[in-house]
């Protein structure tokens, strides 16, 4: 029997740890959704010229060494290790330093880059960056650098002690809550109601996240203990603990004529139905060099089986038989299936995305009761301010990045091939660029039910348009990708209509309950319009706004001045002429720093506002980043420095001055 | 429904000092738990492959805990001692029963 006392402080680390996660666990496990056919997605935006896929048993392993060869990296004594995927078309493919202590300084470097296991192109791991990668990395905040991973590891772990909180704190009701739901009831009610069952419902799968989370982002953590046992002895450990990992020391070179192929072959006579999907080369041209084949039997879930041959005598060196799961191996390999969520094909996955929706609408559901609860009249007004403002802002994050992520799908569509060098950048922009913009706009809007209503149609309107405009470009029309079995594109044209009418559906039954605000409105007093104050303060903004536009023709100038010193002006690879991106820069930095100067002597409407506000608070970002990289890179380039941090200063001023000029006219409008 | 504030610690310090037993402490609890199991069981291989997932559960058993105890002091004492026991247990394990 449990306490009073301990129930009320279960509950309270219960609300705590979630609130604290709930925007990070949102971010991640809605991103992780798409996460889970990212590859499908990589396929669908290339489109054009798919062709279908050989399998990843016939590979030809002698071409594709020969191709490396030929075309790229000298191979001897470094470890080779291709990385086979069903769905996408492109093998991955890294390489040890060679372990050859005589070999070249060219050899000595890590590398990687991807293979088409059609044709044995040779092509840049980041040649096509692709939507579903960058939410894929967004999943564990990999664009946060260096902590990122700490942090969605952190979050994960937090989310495991907010789920064994809650399941003790609901664990006597847990049955009879489970039928409970009152949907004429007011909002809290709802609200718990409707986080209590869907958290039940989703509790085995976010307790598999939460762990397996865990691992993966803190594997560190582990390994602090298992070194201090091996006395930091990392390859006996690895040896021990990942026998997969387990690398040679190289003997000397050998002149012998060798096929890899032969390897292939035999391992695929020995199990039917393994399909391979890690295969190492290790040693490369050493006279001790392997052939290790990794992959698993679709018939068992703990399927994994490993076989390594011994290349210049063909000798079988080392067996583990798929057909038989044994625990040390099994536990990595069931962490990884059950996250990745491999072992159902796509049906498993759709499943798997529908309970991270429902993960989704629990923590949400989460945050609203939270806010309810604190809507009371014992609960002081700045108290209850607060909460509200924490409640709009956080809702708005949410929410608002549905629409973004449907919007940024037709943008991938959109975007030329011969863009492909700038994919990333571009992608970067228009997501995280509009989804700040997003968030910042629905949370001055402070309409929690507004914030939910618009993402949903803009989302559900942006998905109708996602099959429509792959369509357009690419030619890959439902009825083509049916007839040409292009079933990954289909796929993500069928998905997209689907959680379009879902959304649809959704924003069609929502009615508004507000929840009666219980804060007082100081009131107002609406004293006749400061007009002078007013011109005064507009001046000061277009000063601002010209200084920025000086601060950035300084900077050019700076640029220039290294003729002075012999230095050349002329950038590598130019042509003669100007490209068309430059042009874009200097409109998107002078050009509008010096037409919103212009225009804030002239109006001074409210969305005029608005919009000088948020290009403000964006240039600002992009000068923080600019003032860090300067300092990083070029900290000997004082002058430059200076006046980078000085329109930093300007940047903070003119954000603050838009802010207090935003809050006057809402009060004056009010 | 939010938790009833007289049953929650209100200082700042004390919650503090829980939060610190429960995250560092907590975690040291858990790995040299793991540790030892392995240095005296025959089978270390497989309590360290086992830890992957254990050693997270345990030290979340043992964040929970630290909010149970009335006084932030008992809680870093109990868990000070409870590591120090450990760190003795390890120390004669490695003597006894080295991994490498």
């Amino acid at each position: 029997m449990m306490s009073k006392r301990n129930y009320n402080v279960f509950f309270h680390t219960h609300t705590v740890s979630g609130i604290v996660i709930s925007v990070a666990l949102y971010i991640i496990f809605f991103a992780g959704a798409f996460a889970l056919i990212k590859d499908e997605i990589t396929v669908w935006e290339k489109g054009i010229n798919y062709t279908r896929n050989v399998s990843g048993n016939s590979i030809d392993y002698d071409v594709l060494v020969e191709k490396i060869k030929t075309e790229k990296y000298d191979l001897y004594g470094r470890d080779i290790r291709i990385v086979i995927d069903e769905v996408s078309p492109e093998i991955f493919i890294s390489l040890s330093a060679s372990q050859d202590s005589l070999a070249p300084e060219s050899s000595k470097k890590y590398e990687y880059f991807n293979i088409n296991k059609n044709t044995y192109e040779i092509s840049g791991y980041y040649a096509f960056y692709s939507f579903g990668e960058l939410l894929y990395r967004l999943h564990f905040f990999n664009q946060v650098p260096i902590v990122g991973v700490y942090i969605a590891g952190f979050v994960a772990f937090f989310f495991l002690f907010a789920i064994v909180t809650g399941v003790i704190i609901h664990w006597k009701k847990m049955i009879s809550n489970f039928y409970v739901f009152r949907p004429k009831a007011k909002l809290k009610t709802i609200w718990t109601d409707a986080h209590t069952v869907l958290g039940v419902i989703g509790l085995p799968f976010q307790f598999i996240y939460a762990l397996t989370s865990c691992f993966f982002c803190l594997s560190f953590l582990v390994l602090l203990p298992a070194n201090y046992l091996y006395d930091n002895d990392q390859q006996q450990l690895m040896e021990d603990l990942r026998p997969m990992t387990m690398s040679y020391p190289i003997e000397t070179k050998s002149n012998q004529e060798f096929s890899l192929n032969q390897f292939r072959d035999k391992t695929l006579a020995k199990w039917e139905h393994f399909s391979m999907k890690q295969v190492y080369i290790r040693n490369y041209g050493a006279t001790n060099m392997k052939y290790q084949a990794d992959g698993i039997v679709e018939d068992e879930f703990i399927g994994n089986g490993r076989i390594i041959y011994d290349v210049p005598t063909g000798k079988v060196e080392i067996v583990k038989n798929p057909y038989e799961a044994n625990y040390l191996e099994g536990v990595e390999l069931t962490i990884r299936r059950l996250h990745f969520a491999d072992y159902g094909g796509l049906a498993l996955k759709i499943i798997y995305f529908m309970l991270a929706l429902i993960t989704c609408f629990v923590i949400i559901t989460g945050v609203l009761i939270w806010l309810e609860a604190r809507n009371k009249k014992n609960v002081p007004e700045a108290q209850k301010r607060f909460n509200q403002k924490v409640g709009h802002i956080y809702l708005a994050i949410c929410l608002s990045m549905y629409p973004i992520i449907a919007f940024t799908f037709i943008i991938t569509k959109l975007l030329p091939r011969n863009l492909d060098a700038s994919r990333q950048s571009i992608l970067y922009i228009v997501f995280f660029g509009l989804w700040l913009v997003a968030s910042i706009l629905l949370t001055l809007r402070k309409d929690n039910y507004f914030t939910n209503k618009i993402s949903l149609q803009a989302g559900s309107i942006f998905a109708f348009c996602i099959p429509l405009v792959n369509g357009i470009i690419s030619g890959n029309w439902i009825w083509n990708t049916i007839i040409l079995h292009q079933y990954e594109i289909l796929f993500i044209d069928i998905f997209w209509i689907c959680l379009g009418l879902l959304t649809t559906y959704i924003s069609l039954k929502l009615e508004k309950k507000q929840p009666k605000i219980v804060i007082k409105e100081k009131i107002i007093k609406t004293s006749k319009i400061n007009l002078k104050n007013q011109i005064t303060m507009n001046i000061k903004i277009s000063m601002l706004w010209l200084f920025i536009a000086v601060g950035f023709i300084v900077h050019h100038i700076y640029g220039l001045f290294g003729v002075y010193y012999i230095e050349s002006v002329m950038m590598e690879g130019a042509t003669g002429e100007v490209p068309i991106d430059h042009h874009i820069y200097r409109i998107l930095f002078e050009g509008i720093a010096l037409l919103f100067a212009l225009l804030t002597l002239q109006v001074s409407k409210k969305w005029f506002m608005m919009i000088s506000f948020i290009w403000a608070i964006l240039l600002g970002l992009f000068n923080i980043y600019h003032c860090v990289t300067a300092v990083i890179y070029e900290s000997s380039n004082i002058s430059e420095i200076l006046i980078l941090i000085w329109m930093l200063f300007v940047s903070i001023l003119l954000v603050n001055d838009l802010w207090g000029c935003n809050k006057k006219i809402k009060t004056q409008t009010r | 429904m939010p938790a009833n504030q007289k049953y929650l610690t209100t200082s700042k310090w004390e919650r503090l000092a829980k939060i610190t037993a429960g995250l560092f402490g907590g975690y040291a609890i858990s790995a040299s738990i793991h540790v030892l199991i392995a240095l005296w069981l025959p089978c270390h291989k497989l309590v360290l492959i086992t830890s992957v997932y254990s050693l997270f559960l345990v030290w979340m058993l043992f964040f929970v805990l630290a909010f149970l105890f009335k006084k932030s002091w008992k809680t870093l004492v109990i868990y000070l001692v409870i590591i120090a026991v450990n760190c003795l247990v390890i120390y004669y394990g490695k003597l006894y029963y080295p991994v490498v």
